[in-house]
């Protein structure tokens, strides 16, 4: 069957202007990419979890006791709904790894059955094997990797009667339960270097406790078609009499809840920066159509003359939005899945997610391809519209020149006419073609905003991190104590060589309340004059607290609450009054969620003694085994938090949001570079008529591609100076889906980058005018007079 | 020749002959107010089936006007243009376009061809519109275009083009055939041929061609010549004995 010849015609007109149709066409699909490849990405993560706690039998409730007979685990496996019951004792405990140093970190030891795997929350291992007999411990292997602890080091952990007990590391292994590994709710970025999980044999475990057949935590699995709560609410009354203490299910599970986080927030920005593509470049298409269609007035009127129907124009002119969608779209599809597998594939290398599923997502590709498609017709439909509105008798008229205009300006600064005729010809054009000056504009402001939007992110989160630790954490270490200790162990501390300064902090689970609501958060109590944690509001001054509270923005919305207000605030520890407490300030808090009073205000909170918790150290020089030991020694001394370790942490914790953060850089470059390019070629090849005339009177191609340069400079200009505002604005838009409780990040664009966004969008305009200036070149004078004839 | 301006439908002719297309008192009018353009002012015509018609007037006279208003692509403003019993004036868009499509011809003035498609493409390109339509290459043989199917508007010249515009208004074999200017650019011999591919089509197939031109020697052949001035109808003049196309001086 031979194609239709209207069908052929689009056909002939996409090749005869290909490289506009072709730069169209990538930008389509670098909207579809980047859409399947971070959606798709995201979609393979979320079920990269799923399978893993899938395949590990993650738990569906957790109940924390305080001491109970092994056997309740029977007990609840004999209720209905519940599939499998494990029991199990979990303890924080000081545990020495060599390979890390003398002094112990923070260890939770979690038990698992000695011969054989558990029926709830089992472990993959990843290297080694699992328990094959006594003395043995399985470590984490986040916790593994980050220290280097090889298969067969040792650890030692104390038991509670003073005695020592070796343990040999038989595997690394990764649970279901510690994807992401954070100490408490309060405490959520704890460096690996202070704390970590293992997993240790009940039968090793619980002697050395003196807990012979008890248990402090039950973890079910439950069939999913039952009443989670019910069973809950069942099982706690069961364990009442054992001293239950919390209660979790899957949603408050710390590292799934940390997880989820995560995901919601990338999940957004896998949608709607991919939007924000596509409008962008359903806006190229709409502009390249709607040039064609301007320009094919007189062909469409021939068509309605010879008999073509409204419709069957308003579809031909669809064909052309069809055309590009269906194959941009197709790029776009083949293209995404290649980004959305190596996104996969280098997260699964640095996530310890045992089981990545990268599998094509039909669904995925299927709404890329839909969303190009529609994207594409959407943009087309206007310029179709107008088409078919075409009246065949005037389209069908020779059409008027232009009518030749002084500009106003001109008319206001006469010297302007005496401009050389390279320079006020462009300004004229610019003048008298108000909707191309707006397209090209458009398309500059586009590309610089859209790379401003993707660069924003890394430097928003430079600075929060400069904030943190370059203003905030002024102190390198944080020594942490099992027991509150008396204030004067700061001098002590003070004494030790290379240490500059040390003070106390005293941390306090609070409750704050008021008339609007309540928050349960940490209340840090900071030494009068201080300097080593430091509060700054968000204009970067500096806040000290007075007799009262400094809160965060993010408590501070969250209660309505402003300065001056006052709070209630209760001391989460049995028997301690609330006392109100007056809002000294609002302070910006980029990590983590905190609050922070005066030592002896946090002081007079849990019953007036002159103690703290944590020293805050600052000392000349890098960590040494030396200095770390000395810190040690001190008095109750539990573990270390050097701010190094934890700024290293943060990082690795974020790598996957900023290997996204790069890639949406990348694309944002990519399409603003399109774009860019594709307007500046559109507007040569529309114009080559009139350039064509031009040369056809002797003007010179140096002095075309002078005049069209200038033209063009001059509109991307003001191009760029619109867009660096709207740039601005967007990224304000898109920090609403990274930001959250725990993690709120100032927007910022450096100057530096504007500078670097603005300067590389003109480049690539200069670089677009080097085809335009070919065009000229090779313009074929008689092929282009003999059509102006027909 | 008799001048039949005072009585239009000229007993001779009358008989026996079918009207095609009526036109009473009709205007186009351009503007309002002080601005009011009457390109077309009160003009009436009955065009007869497989009669040759040459349109003549100076420039702005409203000879494409008039055209455009017989080819449903343009609506009157004043009077009625009766097609088959109905005012096609008062025709939808959809009927315009089914009349367009099947009834008329058209050979433009300006815009004549799609500069992305070759010469036997542009053809089919309306042929495409019917199911039963004239082969188009052998149309194009019928104007002398044989050996330039395949070339593009570009590669053809400005009579090459005016010919395929030729072919293309035939080939869907219409009753009424329109055409503005159609020898403007053809040289006498060429002109002359495509001229005779006109005269006999009509006369083999009983079409009713309408021919506006400058050139008043192409007058001659016509079965009536029409002359307009101001937007109104100067003069008919019927023609008892057409001359062939052959034996007019250009
Ligand atoms: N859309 C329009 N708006 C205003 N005036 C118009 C329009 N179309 C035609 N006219 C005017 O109507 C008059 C008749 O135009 P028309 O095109 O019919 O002339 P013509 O006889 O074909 O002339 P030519 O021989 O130069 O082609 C002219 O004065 C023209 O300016
Ligand atoms: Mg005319």
């Amino acid at each position: 069957m031979r194609i239709s010849r209207s069908t052929l015609k689009i056909f002939r007109d996409i090749r005869r202007s290909r490289w506009q149709f072709v730069a169209v066409a990538v930008v389509i699909a670098l909207g579809v990419a980047i859409f399947i490849g971070s959606y798709g990405s995201f979609v393979n993560l979320r079920s990269s979890y799923d399978r893993t706690y899938e395949e590990l039998d993650m738990g569906d409730l957790w109940f924390d006791v305080a001491d109970a007979p092994a056997a309740v685990a029977s007990d609840a496996r004999a209720v209905e709904g519940v599939i499998a019951a494990d029991g199990r004792l979990v303890v924080d405990l000081p545990v020495t790894v060599p390979a890390i140093g003398e002094g112990p970190i923070q260890a939770r030891l979690s038990t698992l059955p000695g011969d054989d795997r558990p029926a709830v929350n089992d472990v993959k291992v990843t290297r080694g094997d699992y328990f094959t007999g006594p003395g043995q411990v399985l470590l984490e292997q986040g916790f593994a990797d980050f220290n280097d602890v090889p298969v067969g080091d040792a650890v030692r952990l104390q038991s509670t009667d003073g005695a020592v007990i070796e343990l040999t590391v038989v595997g690394h292994a990764v649970s279901p339960e510690y994807l992401f590994v954070a100490r408490s709710e309060r405490d959520l970025f704890t460096p690996p270097s202070s704390f970590g999980v293992m997993f240790v044999p009940y039968e090793e475990l619980a002697p050395a406790l003196g807990l012979d057949e008890r248990i402090n935590s039950l973890s079910l699995r439950l069939d999913p078609s039952v009443d989670a709560q019910a069973i809950s609410l069942e099982m706690s009354a069961f364990l009442e009499p054992y001293g239950l203490g919390a209660v979790h299910d899957r949603d408050t599970q710390l590292s799934n809840q940390l997880l989820q986080l995560d995901l919601d927030g990338f999940e957004s920005l896998a949608v709607v920066f991919p939007i924000l593509f596509l409008v962008v470049s359903s806006l190229a298409i709409y502009t390249l159509l709607n040039r064609l269609v301007q320009s094919q007035r007189g062909q469409i009127g021939v068509m309605r003359a010879m008999g073509y129907s409204r419709g069957q124009v308003l579809r031909h002119y669809l064909g052309y939005g069809l055309v590009i969608g269906i194959v941009a779209a197709s790029a776009g599809v083949a293209l995404g899945y290649a980004i959305a597998t190596l996104l996969t594939q280098a997260y699964g290398s640095f996530l310890t997610v045992p089981f990545i599923s990268t599998q094509a997502n039909f669904g995925v590709l299927a709404i890329g391809f839909a969303a190009g498609l529609t994207a594409s017709l959407i943009a087309a439909a206007i310029p179709a519209w107008l088409s078919a509105g075409v009246r065949p008798a005037e389209a069908m008229r020779p059409p008027a020149p232009p009518a030749g205009r002084h500009m106003l300006i001109e008319k206001l600064l006469p010297p302007l006419k005496r401009l050389p005729g390279v320079v006020k010809l462009p300004l004229r054009n610019i003048w008298r073609a108000p909707s191309r000056t707006f397209y090209t504009a458009f398309g500059m402001a586009a590309g610089v905003s859209l790379v401003l939007v993707a660069a924003s992110f890394l430097d928003s989160y430079d600075r929060a991190i400069d904030l943190q630790f370059g203003r905030i954490q002024n102190y390198d270490a944080r020594v942490n104590f099992v027991a509150p200790f008396p204030t004067s162990l700061a001098d002590e501390a003070d004494g030790i060589e290379r240490v500059r300064d040390a003070e106390s902090l005293l941390e306090v689970p609070v409750e704050l309340s008021t008339d609007g609501g309540r928050h349960a958060t940490l209340l840090q109590g900071l030494e009068a004059d201080g300097d080593l944690l430091r509060v700054y509001t968000p204009g970067g001054d500096r806040l000290e607290p007075a007799g009262g509270l400094l809160i965060t923005t993010v408590v501070a919305n969250l209660l309505g609450v402003e300065e001056g207000d006052s709070l209630n605030v209760r001391a989460v520890v049995p028997g301690a009054q609330a006392v109100s407490l007056t809002v000294d300030g609002i302070a910006q808090q980029p990590l983590g969620d905190v609050v922070f009073a005066r030592l002896d205000t946090a002081q007079a909170l849990t019953g007036g003694q002159p103690i703290g918790s944590a020293l805050l150290v600052s000392f000349s020089g890098d960590p040494t085994p030396a200095l770390e030991s000395q810190l040690y020694a001190l008095d109750g001394a539990g573990s270390i938090d050097f701010t190094s370790d934890i700024r290293d942490y943060l990082d690795e914790l974020n790598s996957l949001f900023l290997v996204f953060t790069g890639v949406m850089l990348i694309f944002g470059v990519a399409l603003g570079f399109a774009i860019i390019f594709n307007t500046i070629t559109i507007n040569t090849l529309e114009r080559q008529r009139e350039l064509a005339t031009m040369r056809t009177f002797g003007t010179g191609i140096g002095r075309l591609a002078s005049m069209l340069t200038i033209e063009n400079v001059v509109m991307g200009v003001i191009g760029v100076v619109a867009g660096l505002p709207i740039g601005y604005a967007l990224a304000q838009y898109f920090a609403q889906f990274y930001q959250n409780d725990l993690f709120d990040m100032p927007v910022v664009i450096y100057g530096r980058t504007y500078g670097i966004a603005a300067a590389g969008a003109l480049i690539v305009l200069l670089l677009a005018e080097i085809p335009a200036v070919r065009f000229v070149r090779r313009l074929d004078l008689p092929a282009v007079v003999r059509e102006i004839a027909t | 020749m008799t001048d039949l301006a005072a009585s239009p439908e000229g007993p001779a002719l009358a008989a026996g002959r079918k009207v095609l297309v009526r036109l009473e008192g009709v205007s186009k009018i351009y503007g309002a107010g002080a601005t009011e353009l009457r390109a077309l002012d009160g003009a009436s015509l009955d065009v007869y089936r497989g009669e040759f018609i040459v349109v003549l007037g100076p420039s702005g006279s409203g000879k494409t006007t008039l055209l455009n208003l017989l080819g449903g692509i343009d609506t009157p403003s004043e009077g009625r243009i009766v097609v088959g019993g109905s005012d096609i004036g008062r025709f939808s868009d959809g009927q315009l376009t089914e009349y367009r499509r099947r009834s008329v011809g058209f050979v433009f003035q300006f815009f004549n061809l799609i500069p992305t498609l070759t010469a036997v493409e542009n053809v089919e390109l309306a042929s495409d519109l019917l199911k039963e339509h004239r082969e188009p290459r052998a149309v194009l043989e019928e104007v002398g275009l044989g050996d330039r199917l395949d070339h593009f508007p570009s590669e053809l010249s400005g009579g090459e083009q005016q010919r395929v515009a030729v072919a293309r208004a035939l080939v869907t074999d219409p009753p009424l055939v329109l055409c503005d200017e159609p020898t403007g650019n053809l040289d006498e011999e060429t002109g002359k041929k495509v001229l005779g591919v006109m005269r006999e089509l009509g006369r083999k197939r009983d079409k009713t061609f309408i021919l506006v031109t400058h050139n008043s020697v192409i007058g001659e052949m016509a079965d009536r010549v029409v002359r307009l001035r101001d937007g109104r109808v100067a003069s008919i003049t019927v023609n008892e004995t057409p001359a062939e196309p052959e034996e007019i001086n250009w």
